[in-house]
């Protein structure tokens, strides 16, 4: 595969390479990808806790902004958009998994149990496992804007929720991961988070 | 303040987006409740640790899974125009990538529609014996002592280009020099590999005409076949059972071969009969270049390689372009994918890309320079071409 053309300067703005896209610029399209591709990726493998689905999925997505790169105001956030089509996909196949998969208690709690038995001695499995712990949908609300780096309003978009529901969903998923994150660092959140609490 | 509301804050604070006031009253809460004071500190420590995640780069292999499924969207949409302009009888792909190249096929048809009827025209008016020279290229092949192939792999584009200049008016006709070189690798044979070249240069007359538009009805042809037999090419390529493959003769499994879908193409029935070999024709004439593979990947892939060093720079850059297909499509097979992104899994038997892109997502040589340093190691093999007068 050529490298994208040199001619798209790497500080365009994403909603610049998206008309280019539109226009017909496979170069712009790869320099889209080559900006967001591993974040769609890595959204999608969170959400999902799947490597190979999520690479699945995040091909079916590009697939999905390929075909609908028409429909794409070049006045609106591209990376709002974007990652609206990637959570879309997330959110459906999560659905789909729901209707389909049928856990046993027993497979329940050997999952559960095998969990518990993790060593969490390297820091960053730590905070990943951590995040992991953090429900819906505040999680996705951290994979956007803490991890992804997009503003509240751009997450907001992508979800199709008001910026206020996704600020209060950003703090409250803080502070979730805070207690996940002290607790599996081996320090008890409760105590010290709860406790003298007027 | 009660600690509950100063936490739902710590977001507000951590960000600054408070108002004085408020960042105040939050802060002397703080100062007074040492166990929210403590919570504030864990919440920021844990928040850059979250941060510190940051987003994930876009490695090549994720990069090539991507493109190479919107590149196969985009022809999974081209071949839906295809099918529409074959029933036109324009077998001109529309991708789905540029629209300046559909509104080209467009314009292109066009040109044929008024060329069509020109030619129609000038057959009409010229007396019979001159239609019947338009020699094709089968004949050409079939005339050559050095073919051992007589039947052609490129699709044979016979517009009134080898027509004398009859119709002419006074100024002399251009010459249009037709370069055809055909390599070949003998199929299921024992390792090394040998090649097989064939060589024809074929030089004529081009008529030149009054009006232009049947030169614009030979270059969308030309375009058109060039396209459709590529995406046609690349279809199959990517279809093909590659990931299994060894290099080993005797565990040549693979049978998906271009020659089964160029059999559709021709309606020839037994063509897959004919052509035992898979090779690689290049057609040059004037500006125009074309190429038409035939072969399974563990057999063409040595033959374009062996291209690469031809001295036509626009040759090469065409072969460049079907290895990159080739790679692309190739990395886009899941078969071969789950081999490069599973190290783990066994290495025997080593498939053919595995060979040149094992490691795909580590820096090293670039892919061109894993072709040819793969292809140069069989060094019996490049002997054999060298005795061909190539390399």
């Amino acid at each position: 595969m050529s490298s994208p053309d040199l001619h798209f300067d790497n500080t365009a703005s994403d909603e610049m390479l998206a008309a280019e896209a539109t226009a017909g610029s496979r170069a712009a399209f790869e320099l889209l990808v080559e900006r967001y591709g591993g974040s769609v990726v890595s959204l999608l493998e969170r959400r999902l806790r799947d490597h190979h689905l999520a690479l699945d999925l995040a091909q079916e997505a590009w697939v999905r902004v390929f075909h609908a790169l028409s429909q794409f105001d070049p006045g609106r956030s591209f990376r709002a958009w974007l990652f609206s089509i990637v959570v879309n996909a997330a959110r459906d196949e999560g659905r789909r998994r729901e209707r389909s998969r049928v856990v046993s208690l027993e497979e329940f709690r050997e999952s559960l149990a095998a969990k518990e038995d993790r060593e969490h001695t390297d820091e960053r499995a730590v905070i990943e496992e951590s995040l992991d712990c953090v429900d819906e949908p505040f999680r996705t609300a951290l994979l956007l804007v803490d991890i992804e780096g997009l503003s509240y309003d751009e997450a907001a978009t992508s979800i199709d929720v008001a910026i206020g529901t996704m600020k209060s969903r950003v703090n409250r998923g803080r502070l979730a991961f805070r207690d996940h994150w002290l607790r599996l660092s081996g320090t008890s959140a409760k105590e010290q988070t709860i406790g003298g609490h007027s | 303040m009660k600690c509950q509301k100063a936490e739902s804050l710590f977001s507000d604070l951590t960000e600054g987006v408070l108002p004085a006031a408020r960042a105040e009253q939050v802060r002397e809460h703080l100062e007074s409740c040492s166990s929210c004071e403590r919570a504030f500190d864990d919440f920021e420590r844990s928040l850059s640790a979250l941060q510190g995640l940051g987003s994930v780069e876009t490695s090549r292999e994720v990069r090539s899974l991507i493109l190479g499924a919107v590149d196969a969207a985009a022809r999974e949409e081209s071949g839906e125009l295809d099918e529409a302009f074959r029933r036109a009888a324009l077998r001109a792909p529309v991708g789905g990538w540029a629209r300046e190249r559909r509104t080209r096929v467009l314009s292109h048809a066009v040109a044929l529609l008024a060329g069509a009827a020109a030619v129609y025209l000038l057959l009409r008016i010229l007396p019979p014996s001159i239609g019947a020279n338009s020699a094709s290229t089968e004949r050409l092949a079939d005339q050559s002592s050095h073919s051992t192939h007589p039947e052609p792999i490129v699709p044979v584009i016979e517009p009134a280009i080898n027509t004398p200049p009859t119709v002419a008016d006074a100024t002399p006709a251009p010459e249009v020099v037709i370069r055809e070189v055909i390599r070949t690798v003998e199929k299921r044979v024992e390792v090394p590999v040998m090649v097989e070249v064939e060589r024809i240069v074929r030089r004529g007359p081009l008529i030149e005409l009054d009006t232009a538009a049947l030169a614009s009805v030979f270059t969308a042809l030309v375009e058109g076949l060039n396209d459709a037999n590529r995406l046609r090419e690349e279809e199959l390529l990517a279809s093909a059972n590659v990931g299994t493959v060894d290099l080993e003769p005797a565990r040549v499994e693979n049978s998906a071969t271009l020659a089964r879908v160029e059999e559709d193409r021709i309606e020839s029935e037994n063509y897959a009969d004919r052509y035992q070999n898979a090779a690689v024709a290049v057609r040059r004439e004037n500006d125009s270049v074309s190429l038409a593979t035939r072969g399974t990947l563990d057999e063409l892939v040595p033959v374009l390689v062996a291209w690469l060093e031809d001295e036509d720079a626009e040759v090469v850059a065409l072969v460049e372009r079907r290895l990159e297909s080739i790679q692309h499509r190739a990395l886009a097979d899941p078969a071969i994918r789950s081999q490069l992104i599973e190290p783990e899994r066994p290495v025997e038997p080593i498939s053919l890309v595995s060979r040149l892109f094992g490691g795909d997502d580590q820096p090293g040589p670039s892919w061109k320079e894993n072709w040819n340093a793969w292809w140069k190691a069989n060094g019996e093999l490049v002997a054999a071409a060298e005795a061909n007068g190539f390399f």
